[in-house]
């Protein structure tokens, strides 16, 4: 069991990023941008992996990774983006900023489950 | 793991409508010339989330849509892309197409429509017209359908890291593991990179490796295994068919290091030929009384899985000291060595975790490991049906999109947390009244009367506070029912040739939620009227002297219990000479009637049922298109409508609504034994009933003179037919209501208390009552029914209605029928 932030401004897929990780008994807490995500991972101690949208209202996903990265204890934790299709050089704008990996959208439960397995 | 996406899609319908609202109202503050980067980012991103949305919840058909909508918004965002007033249109249909797609949905069709075909058409021109703009689609990934029929197939990775890899969280070990699982990991070894100790970074990785896998995937498998990082990294994937495995056992003589040689250097040389994996064995040492540090006690089983090496090759490497040692050099054709993936890749694991205290690994084992080797196991037994293989992330199934269930609207409502706090704290404060009040109830004495007085009547703050928050809950600014006209009147305005400005005031305005939604049909028609009929043509403007562009004004706020919603416009205002031709040829009125119509009373006739019919309307410069309809949607509301209106300034329709529908002002009458309520907003005064000032008029009903004015008269006990303290109505009230903007005196006995009541509905309870909109239980438990004027209005029959229009003219006109009458 892991405990995971979800960040997404998309309810509905935060609903069921969520969701999904807590059926595979993970631990979840969510944000809904960037600068809320920023204050939880300083919030919460053992976060083990983030999981984050890139287009965000107030900090986007890349700040929000970069942000992370600048903090002792998100120096090496997997940060994931959830990006489309269309977001190739967001990828490697993403990766620059020290992004871990992308879980590209349009992606089920199992993908997600599968891709996070990749890091956890 | 399979999960019903369908739960989440009431919630994705939801945010997706929310986003399409903001993608309009930004669309309309767009000004194409000079775009503002936080408009423009806003719009990208509703609809790069209802794309995203789309997509994993199986709505294609809104996906694809949004999708090239998406990226002609990159674009614009980007800066790559000139956007066009042209542009903006096309994105505000694009809204309205989503937004039905979404609807049908919703309703369980695949969401295609003509219109979306048509749109993504055009986006399509668009996009390929700039052939510079590559397709942001990712190229799939390289296919190598070499798969091997005979059987699973060798690959040789060798894999170099960019330094910065831990820097991103990507770890090597994962992938290693992700490799394993996709079948046997015959050999990992690390070779050493490492700088000078001094300049020694512990947070980059220095190693490689060369991996042998040997699985029946395909190279896209394990390409996706890098997928994240092989940008930075060097990665080679080869088949290597012709690879051979060598075992060989070297026994040196105890002198090898006097003659310079070394096995180190020797193993050295010999992973130049491939992969070599060495295990010491230290059997032969000595006690350490007779350990001499000059001799070597050592031996080694060193196993070779090479593509090129030969038994001359390995040997060779060997030629200076075969003499003095013991060497067997073996090719293993069907035995493999075994998978040592586990146990290296965890040595590499705590290399990586603690990279300050990594010694360099080479790729020989120097350190002997200190049990006694047993010979080499078997792998025969290790059939590839028990290679696991994992199949890539692709072949997983597919999300099926779950049949969207028949528009289950579910009438769902967001509520600011703070009103949910404050309900909370209502309902806690109830609770310790209660548990006072239960105290006083076990063990009450008359003493005690004081305190329950207090107790209930802090019950009673309670309940009203607790009854308030409740209704506060069903409140919702207005701005939800305005916002749909920004972009109405910029559609008509285009539609039209007119050049208008809206501005809604208010908009905070909270308003129930059931009225809400039952008041948007008759603003949007109110609001297209002041458009169409009321703005006049910008030539036409500047000719009066007024600005080109023409403005109309929604404003909305709380006056009384009441919410007022104001539509006003500076147009040309209403024609009463026009009016009331049009009413005088409609047969509403007589031209002798009309003649000493007050503006008010001209302007009302608009509201009259088949005033006009759109035909006849068009060059007429009233509202006539369906305002009765309007008016009796509001009254249904138990709502008022006025008009006020001066030529060539403009019009201003007020509409007066009660806060909610849930609860009513109202004014408890009693008629004999019964109790009634007219809502309080309707009552325009209530005065004594004086039998000289009643007058009947023949043909009609009776008429009350109240001051100046003459009032057609309903007597309640009639119309519902009960017993009133006294017929002669000397002693009994006149209540004058408001009805169409006219007056009427209901006739009742005695006027009690006024309070607010829950209105209960009749037609859900019992059925529906005409002159009924309504009941409610009172303190007493007794049930009042609450008056819907309309309605008794039309119970008293015909001979009312005409008595009530003649009861708008003028004085003399009504005296002389007085007259008359009597």
């Amino acid at each position: 069991m892991a405990k995971i932030l979800a960040v997404d401004d998309s309810a509905s897929m935060r609903q069921m990023v969520s969701f999904t990780l807590k059926g595979a008994g993970h631990q979840v807490c969510e944000a809904s941008d960037g600068v809320e995500a920023l204050s939880l991972a300083k919030a919460e101690s053992g976060v083990d992996l983030v999981i984050s949208d890139i287009n965000m209202p107030n900090m986007d996903g890349i700040s929000l990774i970069k942000e992370l990265r600048q903090l002792p204890e998100y120096k090496f934790t997997p940060i994931l983006m959830l990006t489309t299709e269309s977001g190739v050089d967001k990828k490697s704008e993403g990766k620059a900023a020290g992004a871990t990996g992308w879980i590209v959208k349009p992606f089920n439960p199992d993908q997600l489950l599968a891709t996070i397995g990749k890091v956890l | 793991m399979t999960i019903d996406l369908a739960q989440f899609h009431q919630v994705f319908y939801e945010e997706s409508f929310e986003g399409l609202d903001v993608m309009e109202s930004a669309l309309m503050e767009l000004d194409p010339d000079n775009i503002d980067s936080e408009t423009i980012n806003a719009i990208f991103r509703a609809a790069h989330s209802i794309k995203g949305g789309s997509a994993t919840f199986g709505f294609t058909s809104v996906s694809e849509f949004t999708h090239d909508l998406e990226t002609i918004l990159d674009q614009v965002r980007a800066g790559t892309r000139k956007f066009s007033g042209d542009d903006v249109n096309l994105c505000l249909k694009s809204v309205d197409c989503m937004r039905e797609m979404l609807q049908l949905l919703q309703g369980g069709d695949d969401g295609h429509t003509p219109l979306s075909m048509e749109l993504k058409h055009q986006f399509a021109r668009m996009l390929s017209s700039d052939s510079d703009v590559t397709d942001s689609q990712e190229c799939a990934p390289e296919q190598a359908p070499e798969q091997d029929p005979q059987g699973p197939t060798l690959w040789e990775i060798r894999f170099t890291p960019g330094s910065d890899i831990l820097k991103t969280g990507n770890d090597v070990l994962r992938m290693l593991r992700d490799m394993g699982d996709l079948g046997e990991l015959l050999s990992v070894s690390c070779t050493p990179n490492l700088p000078a100790f001094n300049a020694f970074d512990a947070e980059s990785c220095y190693l490689s490796w060369r991996i042998l896998l040997e699985s029946d995937c395909e190279k896209s498998a394990i390409q996706e295994i890098f997928e994240w990082v092989i940008d930075e990294s060097e990665l080679g994937i080869n088949e290597t068919e012709g690879l051979s495995h060598w075992k060989i056992l070297f026994k040196p003589g105890a002198t090898i290091l006097h003659t310079g040689n070394e096995p180190l250097r020797l193993f050295t040389s010999l992973a130049e030929l491939g992969e070599l994996t060495a295990t010491a064995f230290v059997d032969k040492l000595p006690r350490l009384s007779l350990f001499d540090c000059e001799n070597c006690f050592m031996s080694w089983e060193l196993s070779l899985v090479s593509s090129s090496a030969t038994k001359e090759s390995i040997e060779a490497v060997f030629e200076w000291v075969v003499d003095d040692a013991e060497l067997v050099i073996a090719q293993e054709s069907n035995s493999k060595p075994k998978p040592v993936a586990d146990r290296v890749t965890k040595d590499v694991l705590q290399e990586q975790k603690a990279p300050q205290a990594q010694t360099p690994p080479t790729n020989v084992a120097a350190a002997s490991p200190p049990e006694i080797p047993q010979t080499k196991p078997q792998v025969a037994a290790e059939s590839t049906a028990s290679v696991p293989t994992a199949k890539p992330a692709e072949s997983a199934p597919k999300a099926k999109p779950a049949p969207a269930k028949k528009s289950a609207e579910t009438g769902s409502i967001r509520v600011g947390i703070d009103k949910v706090d404050n309900l909370i704290n209502m309902v806690g404060e109830l609770v310790i009244t209660q548990s006072m009040l239960g105290q006083l109830g076990t063990d009450f004495d008359v003493n005690r009367l004081p305190k329950l007085l207090e107790g209930l009547s802090q019950l009673e703050q309670n309940t009203r506070e607790l009854q308030e928050s409740v209704m506060r809950i069903r409140m919702l600014p207005i701005s939800f029912a305005f916002s749909r006209f920004p972009r109405m009147v910029r559609d008509l305005g285009q539609a039209l040739g007119k050049d208008l400005q809206l501005e809604m005031l208010g908009e905070h305005t909270e308003l129930d939620k059931t009225v809400m939604e039952k008041i948007g049909d008759p603003l949007v028609h109110l609001v297209r009227n002041a458009v169409d009929h009321g703005i006049e043509m910008p030539a036409d403007r500047l000719a009066k002297g007024k600005p080109a562009n023409g403005k109309i004004t929604l404003n909305a706020y709380h006056q009384g219990g009441n919410v007022v919603i104001e539509i006003s416009d500076d147009g040309k205002g209403l024609d009463r000479e026009k009016i009331i031709e049009k009413a005088i040829e409609k047969n509403l009125v007589t031209p002798l009637e009309c003649e000493t119509f007050t503006d008010e009373q001209a302007y009302d006739l608009i509201f009259q049922p088949g005033f006009s019919t759109a035909q006849a309307v068009s060059d007429l410069s009233g509202r006539g298109v369906g305002m009765d309809v309007v008016k009796r949607n509001i009254q249904a509301l138990n709502g008022i409508v006025e008009i006020r209106s001066t030529k060539d300034k403009g019009s201003t329709i007020t509409i007066r609504l009660p806060l909610t529908l849930a609860i009513l002002d109202g004014q408890l009458v009693r008629v004999g034994n019964n109790t009634y309520i007219f809502p309080l907003v309707s009552i325009i005064e209530s005065l004594h009933c004086r039998r000289e000032f009643i007058n009947k008029v023949a043909g009609g009903c009776n008429v009350f003179k109240l001051r100046d004015d003459y009032v057609p008269i309903i007597e309640l006990y009639k119309t519902f037919t009960v017993q009133p303290d006294a017929i002669d109505m000397d002693h009994s009230l006149i209540v004058v209501v408001d009805y169409e903007g006219g007056k009427v005196g209901v006739v009742v006995d005695e006027l009690l208390a006024q309070q607010q009541v829950v209105i209960k509905s009749l037609e859900q309870n019992y059925r529906r009552v005409d002159g009924i909109s309504g009941a409610t239980i009172l303190g007493d438990g007794t049930v009042a029914l609450i008056l819907d004027i309309t309605g008794i209005v039309k119970l008293a029959g015909d001979k009312f209605v005409q008595t009530s229009a003649r009861a708008r003219m003028s004085q003399e006109g009504l005296q002389g029928l007085a007259q008359l009458a009597s």
